[in-house]
Formats: structure tokens, sequence, C-alpha cells
């Protein structure tokens, strides 16, 4: 048997290669979901697995501290919530046109127990491509205060975080695409996008 | 000369923008209230549903007064309607008077009329067209609870209970807010906060 060329064993390496990360981008794929990655790109129908990860004042405060270091854009909202539901694509472009920079986008949705199939009929249909998760269902006041107290619980909420954790904004209540466009940029340092459509 | 009193005013403006801007982003869109827990409300006017002008003080009660501000579209506020009734019905024999008002200038009178007589709400509510009284008072979202003493002093200020669920309350805040109001002790937590729907104020320049 002849030795086992440079050549070949490449040719192997590649194909080896490539085979694993067809495997892994595959619908239904084997590999382990990150517990708190609850979004679901495939066509699968929702279920609990792919249920927004739930949080409660203290999860929160963690989840800031695990992306200390860039920037982040964190969007409360919640199905009861008409102009939430109406901004939550727009949260969404920014996500596409922004991570790409660095903004780590989050979102958190206020629904309790009893709204999850809404909630779960509104992600699918949306595709969010950031991170997903829901607040642990009561002490309301002790969540607003802790993320942050001058904040009345009003929603649509959306909080802006340097890259130290530093909280360097918040828009609450509805506004347009521009403002937090400007938001992303002049507060947190973000460069536009190269190529930008504004649709609202 | 000129291009001095040029560069100066292009300055001058970029500087009001910048402010106005960074102030913007700093707060919430709601002006900071005026009326603190202690502090007495003015006699604000106000709009009866068919349109006619009223004011704060005409609502006043031997007990006081409790403003709900209230939508018709929130299900937030809506989930409370009931539990809003209750407190007028129980309260009203107490000495309180109970109001509603309505800052949302996406929800016109007739609206909000058919609401309060679908949903036997029991109390009169008021339209706050410019969001003048909203602004006055620092609301930011319905449901939210403001509730007087027969002097005017806000006594509290915040949520109904601890849940929009009723099946879930541990504490029901505004009824332990006016028991301590009627027997004139103090309230043992007179600021408080939930999730509701932001307020839908008038535009800037409208």
């Amino acid at each position: 048997m002849p030795p086992l060329s440079l050549h070949r064993a490449g040719v192997c390496l590649t194909t080896c290669a490539l085979a694993i990360t067809l495997a892994a981008l595959a619908p239904g794929n084997a590999l382990p979901r990150r517990a708190e990655q609850a979004k679901s790109k495939s066509a699968a129908p929702q279920g609990a697995a792919d249920d927004p990860a739930v949080i409660d004042a203290s999860g929160y405060v963690e989840i800031l501290a695990r992306h200390r270091g860039k920037p982040v854009m964190v969007n409360f909202w919640a199905t009861w919530c008409e102009p939430c539901r109406e901004e939550y694509p727009m949260v969404n472009e920014l996500a596409r046109a922004y991570s790409p920079k660095g903004l780590v986008v989050i979102a958190v949705s206020l629904d309790d127990d009893s709204a999850m199939a809404p909630l779960r009929a509104f992600l699918a249909q949306k595709k969010p491509v950031f991170t997903n998760y829901r607040k642990k269902p009561g002490n309301d006041e002790r969540f607003i205060n802790s993320v942050d107290v001058k904040w009345s619980g009003a929603v649509p909420a959306t909080f802006f975080y340097a890259a130290d954790g530093r909280l360097a904004a918040k828009l609450v209540g509805e506004f347009t695409r521009d403002t937090f466009e400007k938001a992303l940029r002049e507060k947190l340092g973000l460069s536009a996008p190269v190529s930008h459509t504004s649709t609202r | 000369m000129r291009k001095y009193i040029v560069i100066l005013g292009t300055v001058a403006l970029g500087l009001v923008v910048a402010v106005g801007f960074s102030m913007l982003l700093a707060q919430e869109a709601v002006p900071a209230g005026q009326v603190q827990i202690g502090g007495k409300a003015a006699n604000v006017e106000l709009f009866t549903l068919a349109g006619e002008k009223t004011q704060l003080h005409n609502y006043a009660g031997k007990s006081g007064t409790l403003v709900l501000f209230v939508a018709t579209r929130c299900p937030v506020s809506n989930a409370y309607n009931s539990r809003m009734a209750e407190i007028a019905r129980d309260y009203s024999g107490r000495g309180f008077v109970v109001i509603g008002i309505n800052p949302n200038r996406t929800e016109p009178a007739e609206e909000v009329a058919k609401h309060a007589a679908d949903n036997n709400l029991g109390f009169t509510v008021l339209k706050d067209p410019n969001n003048r009284v909203a602004d006055y008072l620092g609301a930011s979202f319905t449901p939210e609870a403001y509730l007087f003493d027969r002097d005017w002093v806000l006594r509290y200020h915040g949520k109904i209970d601890d849940s929009q669920n009723p099946a879930n309350i541990t504490s029901r805040d505004l009824r332990t807010a006016m028991d301590a109001v009627q027997a004139g002790k103090s309230v043992p937590a007179p600021e408080t906060k939930a999730f509701g729907c932001t307020i839908k104020r008038v535009k800037a320049g409208s």
C-alpha cells in the first residue's frame, strides 16, 4: 500500500471538514444548543425547546456582564404591546445591519406564562436574528428597578449600553428607526452600515 | 466679520442640536412630573367626553381623589377594568372620588365613552387632549394611579397591584394606600412601578 501523500491527505481533510460543516448546518442537527440561544431559524414548529430562556433581575445583570466589551442594545417588549410588536421588525433589521459592526442585540419579552402561544407564533413569524429572553413572571418592580431605577416600566423601551457596561441612552415609547440609529452611532460609537436602506 | 458670524452660528446650532438630542436620549419621552409625593396638585384643566372643559378639583372627595390613567386599547389597562371598577365601587362609599383620564391621542372621546360603558367602569373618565395633565403629573403608561388626599396632596403613585393576572396578585398596593389615606395614616410604599403601555402622546409641533 503506497504511503499517504500530502495531496491526498489534504483532499481528505477538506472533504471531512466540508462534510462536518454541512452536517452542522443541516436542519434538525444533533449539535447541542446553548441554553440561552433560543432563536430558531428552522422551519420546525415552535415548541418548548425553542422558547426564549427565562431570566430574572440577576439573570439580566449576568447577561450584560457576559457581553462586557461590546456595545449592547436591549429591547423590552411584549405581545400585549402593539407599538412593541410594530417596532420588532425594525429591531431585527438593526441587528442585521449592526451585528457585523460588533453590536449585541437582545430582546426581553415581558409576556407571562399564559402568553406562550402568541409569543411563539410571533417569534416564528418574525424570525429574529438576535437572542430573545423572557422575564420570569413576578417581582416586576424589582426587575424594573434593577434595569434602571429611572424607568417607569412603560414599554416599548430600549436600553443602549456602551462597551464598558455603562447605560449610554434609552428610548421609551415610539421612535423612528433614524432615532435608533442615531443612538447606535452617536452614543455607542458604531459606524453606519455600508449599504443602508431605510424601510421606515 | 461675516465669516465669523456664520461660523459662530453654525457652532451654536450644532450645540443646540447636540444638547437637545442628548436630552432626548437620556430620558424617556416624558416630561418629569411636577407633583411629587407630598406635593399638591394644582387645579388643572381637563375635558369631559362631551368636549366640555372641567377642572381637576371639581372631583374632590371627602377622603381624597383617585386618578387613574387608562386606555381603551392597552391590554394591560383592560386587564384591570374590573379591578378598577371594583375599587370605584368599594371606595366611593368611603369618601373617595374616582376618575379616569384617557391621555391617548389615538383613542377618541367617543371610543373612550363606549369602552367605559361596555366595561361597566362605573367612574367618570375624562380626556386629556394635549397630554397636559399627563405631563404635569409625569404619567408615562396605562394603567397608572395617582392618589390624592382631600387637600390634593399626592400620597400614592404607581401600580394598582402586582400582577396583570388576577390569580397571581400578592400585594394590592393601591387599596393599601387608599385604606391608609382614609385612616389618616402614612402610605407604606408611596411610589411603586409596573409594566404598562406607554401613553400615546401628542407629537411635538402638532
